[in-house]
């Protein structure tokens, strides 16, 4: 079992590598990346619309351009980040840093927050 | 200086220090506690008792009486992990509408988990686990196709 995980987690991570190389390298905004289903579709940006671009530009180091790009996707890097490191160190998940990152009052904020912005971005297109 | 108690199964003794301990007619079986014990101990257990004991015949130990697991309290599982990382990174980056009902599903892991309902609470974390998944797979599959699709007009 622990060996199957670290197997996946060696996986994850090198996808990781080989993604942050392909996003560093080639700039979503000038090339033909794919392009989100559901705008296409709708014609609507989904909350993770701009995430490519965003990503290329934390890559380089530019927050600012990140955040026009996609708030949503730079306010959550943190989060992530946060939460792995929760799952990481407090195995028997009942750590502190766990139990207030996991709380109920947060997730569903976090909740709110994203059909917001996905609501919000279309209707004053930020 | 360790302070000892004993129990009958209704009553607990004690303290007695050790001496106190020894002067009384234990059996080898009599549950002897102290605070570096996790649990009352039989006497012919501890080593500090033990040569009280020695050549007796020590009876098998009781067959344990099962019973109900009591959820509120006794049994409880460690809180599932409510996934909502890989919930939050699907819904950014791979099919959107999936991920967010996988953050959904995430953010209730914690409530119900407290309230004790400990299976339901596993549930509703598989069902973050799952949607993310479907929500990364159909993200991946798009990727290959798009990239396929633009190759070969690219070639034509």
């Amino acid at each position: 079992m622990t060996r199957k995980r670290w197997w996946i987690g060696a996986g994850i991570a090198a996808m990781l590598v080989v993604a942050a190389v392909i996003y560093y390298v080639y700039d979503p905004a000038t090339m033909p990346f794919p392009r989100c289903p559901f705008l296409m579709l709708t014609g609507w940006e989904c909350p993770g619309c701009g995430s490519q671009r965003a990503i290329h530009s934390l890559l380089h180091l530019d927050i600012a351009a990140a955040w026009r790009y996609n708030a949503m996707l730079v306010l959550s890097i943190p989060y992530v980040v946060l939460l792995l490191v929760a799952e990481w160190l407090g195995r028997r998940r009942q750590s502190r840093l766990y139990r207030v990152l996991n709380s109920e009052v947060l997730i569903w904020s976090y909740f709110v927050l994203v059909v917001a912005w996905w609501i919000l971005r279309n209707v004053i297109n930020i | 200086m360790k302070h000892y108690f004993t129990t009958n199964g209704e009553r607990n003794f004690g303290p007695f220090t050790l001496e106190e301990l020894r002067a009384q007619s234990l059996c080898a079986t009599t549950l002897v506690w102290h605070r570096e014990l996790e649990d009352w101990t039989e006497a012919y257990r501890l080593e500090e008792l033990a040569d009280l004991f020695e050549g007796e015949v020590i009876p098998p130990p009781q067959i344990p009486t099962t019973q109900p697991i009591n959820h509120t309290d006794e049994y409880r599982p460690p809180m599932p992990s409510s996934n909502l990382g890989w919930a939050i990174c699907s819904a950014l980056f791979c099919c959107t509408p999936l991920g967010i009902v996988a953050i959904f599903y995430a953010a209730q892991v914690e409530s119900v988990y407290r309230r004790g309902q400990y299976a339901e609470a596993q549930r509703l974390a598989d069902k973050a686990s799952m949607w993310a998944t479907v929500s990364a797979v159909l993200g991946l599959i798009y990727i290959v196709m798009y990239v396929l699709i633009m190759t070969l007009t690219d070639l034509v």
